[in-house]
């Protein structure tokens, strides 16, 4: 039996240009299989993760009546987090305390405020949300929060003033500045009238130019003070290391948590949710496609080898070999040609996703992100290998050599041994 | 032709022409008497100047709180109020200077412009708005009057919005009592001419040599448990007004 393992792998070697044209042809096809299944992803997952991880979290927890209602008093304790399912996939959630205020920037030596604009204040805990949110990572100046004493609000003048992170576009519309003052009014808890100073101390962007319009960033106990909501929050957030996975894991924690709603990023963002099931379907696609290809070169190599070879194989044939020791040698030296061609495509095809991935192709230059529904689309051509983009197409290769053998072997056996002798 | 004929032609030709003089002229003269009627009503608690104290009760599904305030006024254009109780919020002041807005707050010692956008918000977390302020006594300026009914005690007059008019509702609905002449009730209706809240009169006394319905009270029809309540404790008018009370530089220094 070794020696047609043996007489196999000599085979392959006796049409060596041919050979390394096959490989070549089925390298190629893995590799860009797994660099295209890479980008494909990539801007999946950076959809996924532009619309969720700036700024919603994989899952929204809010009391049943501020879900109905939205009135900002129906709150939940800030300091009681709802019970999570022991999972190593899930963070610490994190309270948020939301309002809208009107608000604008006071020009020095000025009391009066002309310019103002309605703003979302998102009250966050800084270590919490740095844990669920990369909101953190999009400061373009400035620095985020923190529980830092220089985050502690500054007396000016005998007023507190808050720091506060302006969304970039409201940053642009407020004229907003470093270090500018900005005052926001709005109804505070049981219809007082809130008021508060704050400095600004950071613009960021959450990936939504909408968003960025209205969003500014406080601390929660800052906002609690504000309002006069000591203690409360309007909804908790989660994130988790397999956001594909959150319908599973949104029925546990609704199930440990009966007093809240729990809301995961496929029912916030139902448009993205539904992207993603369009994307399985559309993998499975692009998959046939470039095996279809790639099986068309390989049957066409394989047919040409076990054709040109007739004579020989009859020969073999004729000095008393059985057919399934040739059909042996045969199906080795195609399995022995995937198995190469697998190997260097999964090399390749790990290689130039990798480095696509450390080095994305910026096209920033050129166009600008794309905000559509809740949806961003970066301008930016990452890959994002995953093992199953990287296993399946090497597995498939695996399997291509051995069966595109079949149906030429069927050929050579269905025909009488003296016809095939005489074939040169 | 004889000239019976021709007579009897021009005659019926001048029909409609006289039939619409006589309309406009009926018209005409219902509207001045409607514009007045309405005009008397959006304005009852103003004159040349106009000083009160009133309590404010604004009564939410959640919550209810009360508020002290002082007012001011001049003409139809400008007007100011104070917040005096409670102690939390003393100071903060609305002024009015014609179609603006400005709040000031004490708590950050800053004057705060209120944009057109956010004329439809709530005003002090009442069941009135910024707008009820700017624009609410300009309903004669804004809107049309039809005499919808006529009783011996009332008038029900409904007011549809001019075409070039920027302004939240969709029609109103006054009844004005005839004797003393005093609005009853005002009814507030969307743009699909949905009944969204009631603006009630009541305790009607005389101030000045005017009637005056000393108390306010509104009712919002999607949420029925909730009201605002305004009762005016003192009210005054053409008293003297401390000089440039309307100025938005004053704000501060009026603490």
């Amino acid at each position: 039996m070794s020696l047609i393992f043996k007489l196999a792998l000599r085979n392959l070697f006796r049409h060596k240009r041919r050979t390394f044209l096959t490989t070549f042809a089925m390298s190629a096809g893995t590799a860009l299989l797994i660099l295209t299944l890479g980008i494909n992803d990539g801007f999946l997952w950076s959809m996924i993760i532009q619309s969720t991880e700036y700024y919603h979290g994989h899952f929204q927890m809010n009391s049943h009546q501020y879900e109905e209602e939205r009135d900002f008093h129906h709150t939940v304790s800030s300091s009681k987090a709802p019970k999570i399912p022991q999972s190593f996939t899930l963070k610490d959630p994190a309270p948020r305390l939301i309002t809208t205020m009107l608000a604008g920037i006071a020009q020095k030596g000025k009391d009066q405020i002309e310019k103002t604009r309605p703003v979302m204040l998102l009250g966050v805990d800084p270590p919490k949300e740095i844990l669920n949110t990369k909101i953190h990572h999009n400061v373009l100046q400035g620095e985020f929060l923190s529980n830092q004493a220089s985050n502690n609000p500054q007396v000016v003048d005998g007023i507190k003033s808050y720091p506060i992170l302006l969304g970039e576009q409201l940053s642009e519309n407020l004229e907003a500045r470093i270090g500018s003052e900005l005052i926001a009014m709005g109804q505070g808890a049981r219809g007082s009238i809130a008021s508060a100073r704050f400095h600004v101390q950071g613009v960021f962007s959450s990936s939504d130019q909408f968003r960025d319009s209205q969003l500014a960033l406080v601390k929660i106990n800052h906002l609690q003070e504000i309002l006069g909501f000591e203690g409360q929050a309007h909804q908790w957030i989660l994130s988790t290391s397999r956001p594909l996975e959150v319908r599973e894991l949104k029925e546990k924690i609704q199930e440990l948590n009966p007093d809240l709603i729990v809301k995961s990023w496929r029912d916030l963002l139902p448009q993205l949710s539904q992207v993603l099931d369009i994307w399985d379907v559309t993998q499975l696609i692009l998959v046939f496609i470039f095996y279809f290809a790639v099986i068309l070169i390989t049957s066409n190599t394989m047919s040409m080898a076990i054709l040109e070879r007739t004579r020989e194989l009859s020969i073999l044939r004729a000095i008393g070999l059985f057919p399934f020791q040739i059909s042996t040698l045969v199906i080795l030296e195609g399995f022995y040609l995937s198995l190469f061609s697998a190997i260097f495509g999964l090399i390749f095809g790990c290689c130039f996703s990798f480095l696509l991935n450390s080095y994305p192709i910026d096209l920033s230059p050129w166009f600008g992100a794309v905000s559509w529904g809740s949806l961003t689309i970066e301008p930016m051509i990452r890959a994002y290998p995953t093992a199953e983009n990287t296993i399946l197409p090497f597995f498939l290769m695996l399997l291509l050599g051995p069966v595109t053998c079949v149906i030429p072997l069927l050929r050579f056996f269905l025909k009488p041994l003296a016809s095939t002798l005489g074939t040169r | 032709m004889k000239l019976s004929s021709i007579l009897f032609t021009l005659l019926l030709l001048s029909i409609p022409s006289l039939s619409g003089q006589a309309r406009d002229a009926q018209r005409q003269i219902s509207s001045v008497d409607l514009v007045e009627l309405i005009r008397a009503s959006e304005t009852q608690y103003q004159a040349k100047t106009s000083k009160a104290t009133m309590t404010m009760h604004v009564v939410k599904e959640n919550w209810d709180r009360k508020l002290k305030i002082e007012s001011m006024g001049e003409g139809r254009d400008k007007f100011l109020a104070r917040i005096i109780e409670p102690v939390k919020e003393r100071g903060t002041v609305t002024l009015k200077v014609g179609d603006h807005m400005w709040n000031y707050l004490p708590k950050v010692d800053r004057i705060l412009k209120i944009p057109s956008s956010l004329m439809g918000d709530s005003w002090m977390g009442s069941h009135f708005t910024n707008d009820d302020l700017v624009k609410g006594d300009k309903v004669d300026q804004l809107y049309d009057f039809t005499l919808i009914k006529e009783t011996p005690e009332i008038y029900q007059i409904k007011a549809t919005p001019r075409e070039d008019s920027a302004v939240v509702w969709g029609s109103l609905e006054y009844s004005i009592q005839k004797s003393p002449r005093v609005p009853l009730e005002v009814k507030y209706y969307d743009e699909d001419q949905e009944l969204v809240r009631r603006l009630v009169f009541e305790d009607v006394q005389e101030v000045s040599g005017r009637f005056i319905p000393l108390k306010l009270l509104v009712y919002p029809v999607d949420e029925p448990s909730e009201k605002t309540e305004i009762i005016y404790e003192k009210l005054e008018f053409d008293s003297e007004l401390p000089g440039k009370v309307f100025s938005v530089r004053n704000l501060k220094k009026r603490r």
